[in-house]
């Protein structure tokens, strides 16, 4: 019996359904059987989950983020290929990320939760902003670099939700923006006006000094190590964290996934059709480009049935974290919320060439068992939550 | 709560809005079309291959440049095999065979790849008639390298081939097809005169005909490779090969024994480097296992006993260390002289004679005496100050080292031998000549070089040119026109000879010409120094050596001339000597 979050149930299984047609006609009958039994064992821990007292859950959730940072570190030891995302359990292949993220929220929203007062302060940043860099840095290592940011983004919505403000959280982050703006000296000077506008708006001339300081050095910070780095050693860094890209310069996977999408128009292909996305240019046709075969085939109505689909999700998890009289409640959801929003947002901007390229699954939708399965638990435990109130 | 609730929800609208409007315009504002393009038609990847940078000379003549030249490509993925082989034969002279395992081992390579260079034009348009609207066959319009002056100092300059496999695998830089320079300069500064390859994307109808760029993507165009100057002078390198034209193998080397500088370059057997553009890989196999050898560059690889030409360089030890001076005698010369219980030779018999006319007769029994006067030891040690198996370090990967006796005593007679340049002192004819250099460069032993300057450089050089930097090579300037250039930083070591001791060799060198073994080489209006040298060869004629010097007040040239299986360098190789003298300061020669 459950009375509340059945909408995110019923739209979850429509979505995974949707997967289950799409995986089979980009990857065939054998990724479809997998996928199936995927989705019967994460139905199953679904169950479990939401029944678990949710009081365990919170307060050994310092034990399940130390769970997850080991399995971060095992899988750099222990998987041997080029990309250390892995672990191979033999009857399938484990991706501690994917269950990273569940940990991380659940730690992070008791963290923050049980905080008594919580202000703009470097003594109450300082362990969450921390706590935040460990798999962030992990992750970075494996490299995966779109999974290693997630962990960023969902700090900013938890922050939001514990009561900061944009701008205060702008400021927090602005380092950060200020070493990746630091690429081009043009789009850095203008980051740094704007900084100015929201570093003195109600706060002390001291304070937008400093801010604007450490902002400067970090801006400066990208140019110097960029510059002091040898052809070869750019070309490794880059190779590293983006090895998608050609390295030789047109990105010809990513304008094939173009083509395949715009070739669906607004109805989608007859379904007779062989995919497009079934031919060799596009990787990974039925994991992280699976969108290409979908809006192939399901044209513009279906991409808006699918965004449609994706927003009433996200709709729903933030309208039940506000309906929740329970701050760690309230924080866990919104950083669910986050989980999900993220990876719809950068997979389809990869897919649809505006973003780059990274190995980011679509939530219910790609074929992969430590993300459905992880998806799948991630709403048990929403379920969980939501029902104890 | 509510609040943030709201902002929430138009956070998450506002980013799939974002989504919303780029799959929109890829279904509906260019879905038609990408849904031509996905069906009717493709897009085809090609690169687009970068002209190497330009070779010139001291005066500015082009001694490499580009030019263009047709290629015939396939794209593996495309093209009808069976149709390829049974027509290709028909109109091209091509080896099927090796195409077909070409295709075969590439099938999976995603841009067109080269199956023969340097089409004529016959060919092009045979094959626009007949195989062009056939899928995957493309003709491309690729920079090829010219060299004008064919085999003039080839040995030098190098010559480009196709990459290999296991070089594409060590430089990503490079692209399946590309030429890489294999020898001299081409080889030397390869990464230098190597230019970026571009990226370029075609829509292809279903015919497999190229319809228009694919305008989504930008072009990303290919980049040429840096210019790069050099000391040589060709004009003076065609005079050679002309002087060596009745000799089948011989080298003639021209240093400015202040700089360092090459100006001549010229080895004989040679080849054209204009030739491997039409050749395929097993063409070329054949080519190098030519008996005459013709890629081996003598003047930096050849291994020669220096013979008589050594002789001013024991004077020279033996001057410095007080063991005798200029007017020091020894036993005269009566054409033999015995050591141990053998008799050793002279070429004649010269009678009684100081240092100076010792060297200027070139007499061997005065040097077998200096020699084992001075002993094994200090023969040893002045090569050892010579830095004799030292390279000279000029910018030829092919430079070997030469070679030292190993042993520490021997015979007296191995001694008096060694005196005269025969026997296992062996030595590569740059290195010689960088030895003779510094005679007339106040006792500093230059670095000889080919490289002048280098212009043109673009980023992707940086590394390399950094590394030249820091291996004190090159120096960065800016010229009058404000434009950065790189240019050749001179290097030289001090020998430790007196500057009193080099005049007296120069004197004897002086006299070798004006009335010894090289008078030969003598010109009426010019002070020419001079050593003729005679190796000996156990496989025939000997060889013929001729080192020799003279400068203006404009310019200074020392010359190293070495004709194989001929006989004395005073009867070959000094004459030579005469005409290049007087052909390099022929301004001065005739206002005099």
């Amino acid at each position: 019996m459950l009375p509340k979050g059945k909408g995110l149930l019923i739209i979850a299984i429509i979505l995974i359904s949707i997967g289950f047609w799409v995986i089979y006609l980009a990857g065939g009958k054998n990724f479809l059987f997998r996928q199936v039994l995927f989705f019967l064992l994460g139905i199953g821990l679904l169950i479990m989950v939401s029944r678990i007292n949710p009081k365990i859950i919170f307060d050994l959730s310092f034990y399940w983020y130390l769970l997850s940072v080991i399995s971060l570190i095992l899988v750099l030891l222990v998987s041997k290929n080029s990309a250390k995302r892995w672990i191979n359990l033999y009857f399938f292949s484990f991706q501690p990320s994917e269950f990273a993220k569940i940990t991380y929220v659940i730690f992070l929203a008791y963290f923050l939760a049980n905080l008594k007062k919580f202000d703009f302060h470097i003594k109450n940043l300082f362990l969450p902003v921390l706590l935040t860099l460990i798999p962030t840095f992990l992750i970075l290592l494996e490299p995966d670099l779109g999974s290693a940011f997630i962990f960023l983004f969902i700090l900013a919505i938890l922050l939001y939700f514990r009561g900061l403000s944009f701008s205060q959280i702008f400021i927090l982050y602005s380092p950060l923006f200020s070493f990746i703006f630091g690429f081009s000296l043009f789009t850095w000077i203008i980051y740094f006006l704007f900084l100015i506008l929201i570093a003195f708006r109600k706060n002390t001339i001291f304070y937008g000094f400093g801010v604007l300081a450490v902002n400067s050095f970090f801006g400066l910070l990208n140019p110097i190590i960029w510059q002091s780095l040898k052809d070869y050693q750019k070309q490794r860094i880059i190779a590293f964290l983006a090895p998608y890209l050609d390295p030789k310069g047109i990105s010809w996977s990513s304008i094939q996934a173009q083509i395949a999408i715009g070739s669906g128009r607004l109805w989608g292909k007859s379904f007779s059709h062989p995919p497009l996305s079934k031919l060799d240019f596009i990787p990974n046709p039925h994991t992280d480009f699976i969108f290409t075969t979908y809006s192939e085939k399901f044209g513009f109505i279906g991409f808006i049935i699918l965004i449609f689909l994706y927003f009433l999700f996200l709709y729903q998890i933030y309208q039940c974290a506000t309906r929740s009289n329970d701050l760690k409640t309230q924080l866990a959801l919104a950083g669910f919320g986050g989980i999900f929003l993220y990876h719809i947002f950068v997979n389809l901007g990869m897919v649809s060439g505006i973003l780059p390229v990274t190995g980011l699954t679509l939530p219910f939708i790609s074929y992969g068992g430590s993300s459905l399965i992880g998806n799948l638990i991630t709403i048990g435990l929403i379920l969980n939550f939501i029902n104890q109130d | 709560m509510k609040r943030k609730f709201k902002n929430i929800t138009f956070f998450i609208a506002a980013l799939f809005f974002v989504i919303f409007v780029r799959v929109f315009y890829l279904q509906i504002v260019k879905g038609e079309r990408y849904e031509r393009l996905a069906y009717n038609q493709r897009i085809r990847k090609v690169i687009l291959r970068a002209p190497r940078g330009k070779i010139y000379d001291e005066e500015g003549r082009i001694i490499a440049d580009t030019k263009t030249a047709y290629n015939l490509a396939v794209l593996t993925q495309e093209v009808d095999t069976t149709f390829l082989f049974q027509y290709l034969p028909k109109i091209l002279k091509i080896d099927i065979n090796n195409l077909r395992e070409k295709i075969r081992e590439e099938k999976n390579y995603p841009y067109p790849i080269l199956i023969k260079r340097n089409l004529s034009k016959e060919e092009v348009i045979k094959l626009e008639e007949n195989l062009i609207f056939k899928q995957g066959i493309r003709i491309e319009l690729d920079p090829k390298r010219y060299y004008p002056f064919k085999n003039v100092a080839s040995q030098a300059i190098g010559y480009l081939n196709e990459i290999s496999k296991q070089e594409l695998k060590n430089d990503t830089f490079y692209n399946l097809g590309d030429l890489i320079g294999r020898q001299g300069i081409e080889s030397y500064y390869e990464k230098l005169l190597r230019g970026k390859a571009g990226r370029a994307l075609i829509e292809v109808d279903a015919r497999g005909r190229e319809i228009q760029p694919f305008s989504e993507a930008k072009e990303i165009p290919p980049i040429a490779g840096a210019d790069i100057y050099l000391s040589l002078n060709m004009e003076m390198n065609i005079f050679c090969e002309s002087l060596l034209k009745n000799y089948s193998s011989g080298l003639v080397l021209g240093i400015e024994p202040k700089t360092g500088r090459v100006i001549i370059f010229h080895g004989k057997p040679n080849f054209d480097p204009n030739i491997f553009f039409s050749l395929d890989y097993n063409e070329w196999q054949k080519l190098i296992k030519d008996k005459k050898k013709p890629f081996f560059p003598r003047i930096v690889s050849g291994l020669y006993p220096p013979g008589s030409t050594f002789k001013p360089f024991v004077a020279l030890w033996a001057l410095n260390k007080g063991i005798i001076n200029k007017n020091s005698y020894f036993f005269p010369c009566y054409g033999r002289y015995p050591i141990g219980n053998r008799i050793f030779k002279c070429w004649s018999i010269h009678g009684r004679l100081n240092l100076i006319d010792a060297l200027a007769y070139s007499c061997n029994i005065y040097f077998y005496q200096l020699g084992i006067k001075i002993g094994l030891k200090e023969i040893l040690k002045l090569m050892k100050n010579l830095d004799w198996e030292k390279k000279t370090e000029i910018d030829l990967l092919e430079e070997t080292n030469s070679k030292m006796p190993r042993y520490q005593t021997a015979p007296l007679g191995r001694v008096a031998n060694l005196a005269i340049g025969q026997g296992e002192l062996l030595l590569t004819p740059i290195k010689l000549g960088q030895l003779y250099c510094a005679l007339f460069n106040e006792g500093f032993l230059p670095r000889p070089h080919l490289l002048d300057s280098i212009k043109n450089v673009k980023s992707f050089h940086k590394d390399f040119i950094d590394s030249l930097i820091n291996k004190n090579i090159l120096q960065m300037v800016i010229n009058s026109k404000g434009e950065t250039v790189y240019q050749y930083l001179p290097k030289a070591v001090k020998l430790p000879f007196s500057k009193e001791t080099l005049e007296i060799i120069k004197e004897g060198l002086f006299f070798v010409v004006e009335k010894g073994t090289g008078i030969s080489a003598r010109l009426p209006n010019l002070k020419i120094y001079g050593k003729t040298g005679t190796a000996q060869n156990p496989f025939g004629l000997d060889h013929a050596w001729f080192c020799g010097y003279a400068e203006d007040p404009d310019k200074s040239l020392l010359l190293v001339i070495l004709l194989e299986n001929v006989g004395s360098g005073g009867a070959y190789a000094a004459p030579l000597a005469k005409e290049i003298f007087a052909r390099y300061f022929s301004k001065n020669v005739a206002e005099r």
